[in-house]
């Protein structure tokens, strides 16, 4: 049996807000085996980057204990454990100084991180001249080369272009195959928790939900957002964007015929709808809505939205539903983060990144008993292939 | 639609994880409780931490005179035009006599110690602010922080010491045997400046007024200790009062030490060694308080 590397008992981490205490995390406990990616899930808010922040020693718990064994590297945030005045070749210097390695065995490194960050010549720039992009890059390639026996990871797939993120999650695959890394990863894509992680935890409202394997962890926190009936609701999900006159307040699937299911088949049609809530004194003729599907690495896969196809939506209650109908699915099987937006008179209303998520299941597309694998994309097209020979 | 509440479900929950299994422990474990301990704040740990303390020391200094043009010359500049300065309005002007040493070299040390002084205490108490940013992404021992500054101005120090023996040379001034006594006095310098920022730096998280105040304070505290004008010009019935104020006689204690000025009476030295230390306990004990949340308001 693989030792323990992280024992969590009852922590707990109180915030004072105004003058009301706040817990922003609560009675959490929970063991990480050296080798593990743990990962962690939960809406905005629960306390996943509270529990990072403890965890990697930046602000103390306000009850109970956290034992921890090796050197943690930690990435908050869009990653900056970084000085901005300091040049990045010095970041680096710094950044293996305090998980107190030695000048030599940073020099060592050094190469290789320049290469995976692809900075290139700007490694003697300072580091706040650096684009975010640039940056996120350059602490995911210190965190990942230098000798971190625990990695933390906060949504590190937030930022960077998607080559980049797919480089990112390769990599994290390979620590924890070659080195017995142990790496703890917060992250709102279930796919990337999916491919990534063989254990996860699931907190909610400051307290830990479930923890064991991902997939049992996945499908409580498909629950928790959907409900016994298979829908979402949002109306309590925080971290929108938008001026709030028309709200989000959930989503569900139907079929084509009005069932209401948990999972679209592939391939089959459906029925995506939001409830909403409006605070509009009057009606709205300007009514844009929008629905993108993102897949496991971050990467948009297909938009939908209202005004391409000039369809004519009129707003005229304060509560209703807002459907978009997808006649054939055209994904494979597995869970895709959703995006939404409504414009309201041209004004965004009311944005959700990434709180909820749409599960396809497993169906025969094609008819012929297979599916494509991942590698091939994820999205589903009709197609034909021929042969045809020139004289 | 549920609303998943917290307490019960989860408890019911976290009986399902097996708890039953022992702490992991060792020593390379780190453990992470709340709670105040003077031990917490890992003075072993800083002493680890020295390499980390080394390059933010270097890299201060480079990164404070790399963009100018005068370059490091600036650490001597810097105490010379002020020493210019005084030499004029005290020295020529006002007339101000400290024979047997001359003037300028008098008002040089003066003003080495006093720009040490108030460098250590206002770059230490403003240390936690300024590296907000790094100290809320990375763990390291706290107490390099403000290390750090202490250690900066103690380089600039050291840069002015060379000037002021390089003027001794000239003037033909020369130590005697008391000379011994100039690195206890100097410490004692050093330690109480820091003692003093690192007391300031622990409240500045929660009253941000200090920072607001300090600045106008310091300056005006050059005219409270022995650095631009000499001790005897300060009236008899005042001198009591004036000795209690551990700086004057730690700097009119290196001034005694380095070339025999008179020296500051025994009683006030043993208040200044008894003050630094018992506000240097009160500086860790509220430092290594602050250190613990202060991410949380900084």
């Amino acid at each position: 049996m693989r030792d323990t590397v992280i024992s969590v008992r009852g922590l707990g981490k109180r915030y004072q807000l105004g003058n009301k205490p706040y817990w922003a995390i609560r009675e959490i406990s929970f063991d990480v085996r050296r080798g593990d990616v743990l990962g962690i899930v939960g809406r905005n808010g629960a306390g996943k980057t509270t529990m990072l922040r403890v965890l990697s020693r930046i602000t103390d718990p306000t009850e109970g204990e956290a034992r921890i064994r090796g050197r943690i590297g930690t990435l908050l945030e869009t990653g900056t454990g970084f000085h901005p005045e300091l040049t990045g070749r010095e970041n680096i210097l710094l950044n293996g100084t305090i998980l107190g390695m030695r000048p030599k065995e940073i020099q060592a490194k050094l190469q290789d991180i320049v290469d995976f960050s692809g900075v290139g010549k700007f490694i003697d720039a300072r580091v706040k001249t650096y684009s975010s992009g640039m940056r996120s890059r350059l602490t995911f390639a210190v965190a990942a080369h230098l000798d971190t026996e625990i990695l933390m990871v906060d949504e590190v797939l937030a930022v960077g272009d998607i080559a980049f993120q797919e480089k990112c999650l390769k990599k994290m695959d390979q620590l924890t195959q070659s080195e017995e890394r142990t790496i703890l990863f917060v992250s709102h894509s279930m796919g990337a928790i999916q491919s990534l992680c063989n254990r996860a935890l699931l907190i909610e409202n400051s307290y830990l939900h479930t923890e064991g394997d991902t997939g049992t962890v996945i499908k409580a926190y498909t629950q928790l957002l959907q409900g016994p009936d298979g829908g979402a609701d949002l109306s309590q999900s925080q971290g929108r964007r938008g001026s709030g006159v028309v709200r989000f307040t959930g989503l569900h699937l139907e079929t084509l015929d009005g069932k209401v299911i948990e999972a679209i088949p592939a391939g089959t049609g459906v029925r995506v709808i939001f409830d909403y809530e409006s605070k509009l004194d009057t009606f709205s003729d300007d009514v844009v809505l929008s629905l993108v599907l993102v897949g496991s690495k971050g990467h948009r896969l297909f938009g939908m939205r209202s005004d391409i196809i000039r369809s004519e939506l009129r707003l005229d209650r304060p509560r209703g539903r807002f459907i978009c109908t997808i006649p054939k699915m055209p994904l494979l099987p597995g869970n895709y983060d959703v995006v939404a937006s409504c414009l309201i008179d041209r004004d965004l209303a009311d944005k959700i990144v990434g709180v909820c998520h749409i599960a396809v299941s497993d169906n025969d597309y094609y008819g012929t008993g297979r599916l494509q694998n991942g590698n091939f994309g994820d999205v589903l097209v009709d197609y034909a292939w021929a042969c045809e020979g020139q004289d | 639609m549920t609303t998943h509440s917290s307490s019960e479900d989860s408890v019911g929950n976290f009986r399902q994880i097996d708890l039953t299994q022992e702490l992991i422990t060792g020593e390379d474990v780190i453990v992470i409780r709340p709670g105040f301990k003077i031990d917490r704040l890992g003075l072993p740990q800083v002493w680890g931490s020295k390499d980390l303390l080394m390059f933010f020391v270097l890299r201060s200094i480079r990164g404070r005179y790399r963009p100018t043009a005068l370059g490091y010359g600036w650490i001597i500049f810097r105490p010379l035009l002020l020493c210019l300065v005084y030499v004029v309005v005290f020295g020529n002007m006002m007339g101000v006599k400290t024979d047997p040493i001359p003037f300028p070299l008098f008002v040089f040390l003066g003003i080495s110690l006093y720009l040490f002084f108030s460098g250590t205490v206002s770059d230490t108490a403003a240390s936690l602010i300024n590296n907000a940013g790094i100290l809320s992404k990375v763990y390291y021992p706290r107490l390099i922080v403000p290390l750090t500054a202490l250690f900066v101005n103690l380089m600039d120090l050291l840069a002015s010491f060379v000037v002021i023996a390089l003027l001794m040379v000239i003037y033909g001034v020369s130590p005697n045997w008391d000379l011994i006594y100039f690195p206890v006095f100097l410490g004692g310098l050093a330690l109480a400046s820091f003692v003093l920022g690192l007391i300031l730096a622990a409240h500045s998280i929660e009253s941000r007024d200090i920072m607001m105040a300090l600045p106008v304070i310091l300056r005006v505290m050059i005219y409270g200790m022995p650095c631009v004008y000499p001790v005897h010009m300060v009236p008899d019935r005042l001198i009591t009062l004036y000795y209690m104020n551990p700086m004057a006689s730690l700097i009119q204690g290196v001034r005694w030490s380095l070339w025999g000025e008179v020296s500051p009476p025994t009683w006030s030295v043993l208040l200044a060694v008894v003050l630094t230390l018992i506000s240097g306990y009160y500086a860790l004990v509220v430092f290594t308080k602050a250190e613990r949340t202060m991410v949380d308001s900084l």
